[in-house]
């Protein structure tokens, strides 16, 4: 996956791409990881991640649970594309991310 | 001689202008293809003005020099087969031209004919039914009018008497002739018309009847991805006794029947009817073909007065497994075609044919149907084709047609036999029903072998999208098609006995335009992840440990699955959602 991050005014912003799948999902938890160490506040771009699965959303569990027991801490999903959406709904976890 | 000469002619013109006449269609009583009344009016009057102007214009001729003529004749038929108004329309004309003419016994003669005219026309609304021998006698009463009215009005008396007795007898012999000879023609052809409309209506009442039957035999033969299925049905006549019936049933049973009623043409094709039905009816309601079997036999023998029975073979078929169950009521034995080696002749369990013992028994076989064998059933209409020579084409002509065959498929199978029938036959007409159905199970159009490892499904998941971006399948099946997969199959390697990387797992695909069927096997302990527990959403979100979502998932995308499974491993088929369903 690429993921490519900026930081503004204490918002971490990560844009991501491709498929959040067990292929991948690695990639993008070891990208929230270094990325947690420098805040607790994230905007994840979901606008080119094309596809998500269980592997998926531990990875963003992973981040969650890192970031949401600090103050302040919270992440924020924008831009998910239909099957995201659904997939994030129906697991009940759409909530956690502010869709 | 000279008047059996010109009585002769008379005839000819009379059987002529009679055929004219059945021809023209105003005998007809359906009003569309007789005509209006008027134009009716008109020809009938024409041909009976021919017939009594032609009694004018070409005369016997008798020794005393007066001649003998049809024109009473041609009054009287016009008036007893048609009525008042065409005998007008003859009388008129006749009439004058008559008193142009201006014979000696001219009074008499137009005299009789106004009798003719008012007696004729009394009878055909009295006596509608024109009969020929009420026809002669009614000539004869004119005729012996017309003699009687010569002695009154002609004068001199002796030149009365002479017309009398040379003519009345030829007279009343000619226009008695005349007419009978009329009648007869008419009604010959009256009932070959008669018989020819019915042969008509009959035809297309047949015509009919074959778009019924074979309505009732179903053409589409793409029921499911996994089976290729082809069949040909033929009757001898119009209607026949042949069936083929076949439905899916709990989405992954090919359920089938193939049947002969004794017999051909209508009564054969009434069982047929009858048969077809209660296939249908009962067919999901059977565990396995001898059952269905022994039910569709009960009910064949209730009601069966003519003593009709069938000959059938019935199958059930997993499409998941291939597996094939079969029963038999006295049918030709099912033959196995491949592409490289002979056809072989499956052993067929025993059973009657049915309808004739109500409670005879019948048993099944097994055989399992894997990709590249078809299970090909005929009847004997084509072992039993016959050629010109009256030599049956057999059943080792049929296994021949079928040998060789290359890119093998069902159409191209029952193509084959076809051709080759009628290549043999050649012209001869057919003896029997011809029907042929042939059965296989398609190749998987997309699989995957890997061994029971992470890495090797992440790897093939990546080769599995790629092959489905080249499908017709839509975007949201091919997501469903990725999420499915990966986490049913990684929760298989998660939970498998065997070890890292020692299990097999063989996936395979069916894509369609919006839905798939996707098969998972693999050789691990029996694990049926839909009847696992799944403990999913009964934690807040929050605390919740991640396990089961791969399944929760799974089952939200999967509307109908069916599972097999032992220690020895697990076969599980997911017929996934259609997409059409989806989006409401």
């Amino acid at each position: 996956m690429e993921i490519k991050g900026s930081i503004k005014n204490g918002i971490i912003t990560l844009a991501l791409k491709g498929r959040m799948d067990m292929a991948n999902a690695a990639d993008a938890e070891q990208a929230f990881l270094k990325y947690s160490e420098e805040g607790s506040k994230f905007v994840l771009n979901f606008t080119d991640v094309e596809f998500i699965a269980s592997a998926g959303i531990r990875a963003l569990l992973t981040l969650y649970r890192t970031v949401c027991d600090r103050e302040g801490g919270i992440v924020t999903i924008i831009n998910a594309q239909p099957q995201v959406v659904e997939v994030l709904q129906e697991t009940d976890f759409a909530e956690l991310f502010n869709i | 001689m000279g008047l059996a000469f010109d009585f002769l002619q008379t005839a000819c013109f009379i059987i002529v202008l009679s055929y004219v006449l059945t021809r023209t269609n105003v005998l007809n009583d359906d009003k569309a293809t007789a005509g209006t009344s008027k134009y009716k009016l008109a020809v009938i009057s024409l041909i009976f003005l021919f017939i009594s102007l032609y009694g004018v214009v070409i005369r016997a001729h008798l020794v005393s020099g007066v001649y003998v003529d049809t024109r009473i004749a041609g009054i009287a038929m016009a008036g007893m087969i048609f009525g008042y108004a065409p005998a007008a329309l003859v009388l008129i004309p006749t009439v004058t031209i008559s008193i142009f003419i201006g014979d000696v016994t001219v009074a008499a003669d137009v005299v009789a004919m106004f009798i003719a005219f008012a007696l004729s026309g009394y009878c055909h609304k009295h006596f509608p039914r024109l009969d020929a021998v009420l026809s002669g006698i009614i000539i004869g009463i004119l005729e012996i009018a017309h003699m009687l009215l010569i002695v009154w009005l002609v004068r001199p008396m002796s030149a009365a008497k002479t017309i009398i007795y040379s003519i009345s007898f030829p007279m009343i012999v000619i226009n008695g002739l005349a007419v009978l000879l009329f009648v007869l023609v008419m009604k010959d052809l009256n009932d070959r018309k008669r018989l020819w409309n019915k042969e008509k209506r009959i035809q297309s009442e047949m015509a009919v009847a074959r778009n019924i039957q074979m309505s009732l035999l179903s053409k589409d033969f793409e029921i499911d991805p996994r089976l290729d299925l082809h069949a040909y049905l033929e009757p001898a006549q119009e209607v026949g006794g042949d069936l083929y019936a076949y439905t899916i049933d709990d989405g992954h049973f090919f359920k089938f029947i193939v049947g002969d009623v004794s017999g051909k043409g209508i009564s054969a094709a009434l069982t047929m009817s009858r048969c077809e039905t209660i296939f249908q009816d009962m067919v999901r309601y059977s565990d396995n073909p001898a059952e269905l079997m022994t039910a569709l036999n009960k009910r064949m023998c209730d009601n069966n007065k003519a003593g009709m029975f069938i000959t059938a073979t019935v199958g059930f078929l997993d499409l998941n497994t291939g597996k094939l169950i079969y029963s038999n009521a006295g049918h030709l034995s099912p033959l196995l075609v491949t592409e490289v080696d002979a056809p072989v002749v499956l052993d067929k369990p025993k059973g009657k044919p049915l309808g004739i013992l109500s409670g005879a028994a019948y048993s099944n076989m097994e055989y399992t149907l894997d990709y590249g064998r078809y299970l090909v059933l005929i009847t004997d209409g084509v072992t039993e084709a016959e050629n010109v020579g009256r030599e049956l084409f057999g059943s080792d002509r049929a296994q021949e047609s079928v040998t060789g065959l290359s890119n093998i498929c069902a159409s191209m199978i029952d193509d084959a036999i076809v051709d080759s029938v009628s290549e043999y036959s050649n012209g001869a007409d057919q003896s029997d029903d011809i029907t042929i159905m042939s059965i296989g199970i398609r190749k998987t159009p997309f699989e995957y072998s890997i061994n029971s490892d992470i890495k090797e499904l992440t790897k093939v998941a990546n080769e599995i999208n790629k092959d489905m971006a080249n499908t017709s399948a839509d975007a949201s099946v091919r997501d469903d098609i990725a999420l499915v997969i990966e986490e049913y199959v990684s929760n298989i390697i998660k939970h498998s006995d065997k070890g890292k990387g020692t299990g097999k797992i063989r996936i395979g695909i069916w894509p369609e335009e919006t839905n798939a069927i996707i098969q998972i096997e693999d050789d691990a302990d029996a694990f049926n992840q839909f009847e696992a527990d799944s403990p999913m959403l009964s934690v807040d979100p929050e605390k919740r440990q991640p396990g089961g979502m791969g399944i929760h998932m799974t089952k939200n995308r999967v509307v109908d699955y069916s599972y097999y499974g032992d220690d020895g491993g697990n076969l599980i088929t997911m017929y996934l959602r259609s997409q059409k369903d989806k989006n409401d």
